[in-house]
């Protein structure tokens, strides 16, 4: 295409589309209604992705100390843990800091504080606190360290079985619950994508084919298909921008509405989440309208243009 | 110019609209095609667009086959031949001056070429005052006097016409004859379709009469002088 035809292509679409009245209208309400399921379901996988987040953040692997342990051995063996690849963060806790937790976790539990004071010492041990990068690791997490023998063979004495075993049941609830998570959003996200894009796509194809009789006579009096084809293209590109601006308006106000109810329920600022990516947002809303409107208008005008 | 030869159309429904029909048009003639609802008219104006495909037969435009040329050599082809429809045909959601304009765009003539003879045309279909309204708000024979500027701005060398006075008052039906006259002293080739004899006579040179998809007469001997208007 020349830069004359781009020209006039695009001089010609962007009249038609300031022309096209109900049919415009109706084809920028179609597209934000697409573009609101498409985002909101974005938000919907974010906010369920924020939740198991939180859930997994509170599950770890402890490994309890020998009070024999001094210093040197405890930062030695935490040298050891953090070099491990599945690992994200061991957490030392001490003794002391065992023993202020624990008081603050039962501080409304007068026979759990009472226990304490009869025993008259500091049960609790040291402990190893580990996250891991992904919960579905801390498995092989504890297959590596057993399968580590110098590092067993060098703590043998200072260190307790994992808990693993305890959390195991748990971890495998919660791997289960977010794969489950996981299949149930994306076939969901994809299902209503693809009936959004039907019912943008038959919009556009019904008002563009309002217009078939004016494609016919562009084509009788010898256009080009890119001509014809072209500022319909384009009028679609300008309502998927306007269509595009109004969806992200709209969840900025919603969430803007419903910030404390969601951070409340869910854990999430959606409202600053939204205001974090809005960029990676835009660009979503913006390109999927764009390339709903230019696949949409260009196979409706090309059904026309067969002969 | 043009040749249709054995030119036999049958349609989906096996409706017969065209039956053995063979037809030359010279250079420079003015061919009004008659005959009533169904005999054929407006099937012999597709046939000539490619609209639709003969069921045998062919149609040579000078030395091209116009059913076997590529759909690229077709849109060049369409360039060269005005056409004007019955109904219009007028794009809607462009101006009067748009509508004339799109025709050069597709010709591919300059934007200066475009600003000068776009509203001269105008000026000789007597459009000149309505440059920016839009078609509906035109009447009937404005609008079919826009169709006439449209089809004749790229000077095309046939002119195709199917039915271009049905739809007017018998004024604005005389005055589009006028103008399809003045183009074809001009050396423009017209063929029409019509069912009002009396226009056609008053104004074509040559009279086809059509009846069940056969060519039932060829006047080719009736002449008028040349028309002042």
């Amino acid at each position: 295409m020349n830069r004359t035809l781009l020209r006039r292509v695009i001089k010609s679409g962007l009249s038609l589309a300031r022309r096209s009245g109900i049919l415009g209208a109706s084809s920028i309400a179609i597209t934000v209604v697409t573009l609101t399921v498409i985002l909101g379901l974005f938000f919907t996988q974010a906010l369920l992705d924020a939740s198991i987040r939180a859930i997994e953040s509170r599950v770890d692997v402890t490994l309890y100390i020998a009070d024999s342990a001094n210093d040197e051995t405890i930062a030695n063996m935490q040298k050891n843990l953090e070099a491990i690849n599945e690992i994200k963060t061991v957490e030392f806790v001490s003794k002391e800091e065992a023993l202020v937790r624990y008081r603050e976790r039962h501080s409304t539990d007068d026979v759990a504080l009472q226990a304490l004071e009869e025993v008259g010492y500091n049960p609790l041990r040291a402990s190893f606190v580990i996250h891991a990068k992904d919960t579905a690791e801390y498995e092989s997490i504890i297959t590596s360290l057993e399968g580590n023998s110098t590092f067993l063979e060098e703590n043998k004495s200072f260190i307790f079985k994992p808990n693993f075993i305890n959390n195991k049941v748990v971890i495998d609830k919660i791997l289960l619950l977010r794969d489950g998570v996981k299949k149930f959003g994306y076939t969901l996200t994809l299902i209503f994508i693809i009936i959004a894009i039907m019912v943008t796509s038959n919009t556009i194809r019904l008002s563009i084919y309002s217009m078939k009789d004016e494609i016919e006579v562009m084509r009788l009096v010898g256009a080009r298909g890119s001509y014809i084809r072209g500022p319909f293209i384009v009028a679609q590109i300008v309502y998927s921008i306007i269509a595009a601006i109004i969806t992200l308006l709209l969840f900025l106000g919603v969430t803007y509405i419903l910030r404390d109810s969601l951070t409340i329920f869910f854990g999430v600022d959606l409202f600053q989440y939204y205001i974090n990516n809005v960029l990676e947002i835009a660009s979503l809303v913006l390109f999927s309208g764009i390339f709903l409107g230019v696949i949409s208008s260009f196979l409706s005008v090309s059904k026309y243009l067969k002969k | 110019m043009l040749y249709l030869t054995n030119v036999t159309k049958v349609y989906k429904d096996e409706t017969e609209s065209l039956n053995d029909v063979s037809l030359t048009v010279s250079p420079g003639e003015f061919v009004a095609i008659m005959g009533h609802s169904g005999s054929g008219k407006t099937t012999i104006m597709k046939l000539i667009l490619a609209e639709e495909i003969p069921t045998s037969g062919t149609i040579f435009y000078e030395s091209q086959d116009i059913h076997s040329l590529s759909r690229k050599d077709l849109l060049i082809l369409r360039r060269r031949i005005g056409t004007i429809f019955q109904d219009f045909r007028l794009i809607k959601n462009k101006t009067v001056f748009e509508n004339v304009a799109f025709a050069m765009e597709v010709g591919e003539h300059s934007d200066e070429d475009i600003l000068e003879y776009v509203p001269h045309i105008l000026e000789l279909v007597s459009l000149q005052d309505k440059m920016y309204a839009f078609p509906e708000t035109l009447s009937g024979g404005e609008k079919q006097r826009l169709a006439i500027a449209r089809a004749i701005i790229n000077q095309p060398e046939l002119l195709l016409a199917d039915e271009p006075t049905s739809s007017l008052d018998p004024e604005s039906a005389h005055s589009v004859m006028q103008v399809l006259r003045k183009l074809s002293d001009l050396g423009t080739t017209v063929l029409m379709t019509t069912h009002t004899p009396d226009l056609a006579h008053k104004y074509a040179r040559r009279f086809i009469e059509l009846e069940h998809g056969r060519i039932v007469k060829d006047d080719k001997h009736h002449t008028n002088s040349k028309m002042h208007i």
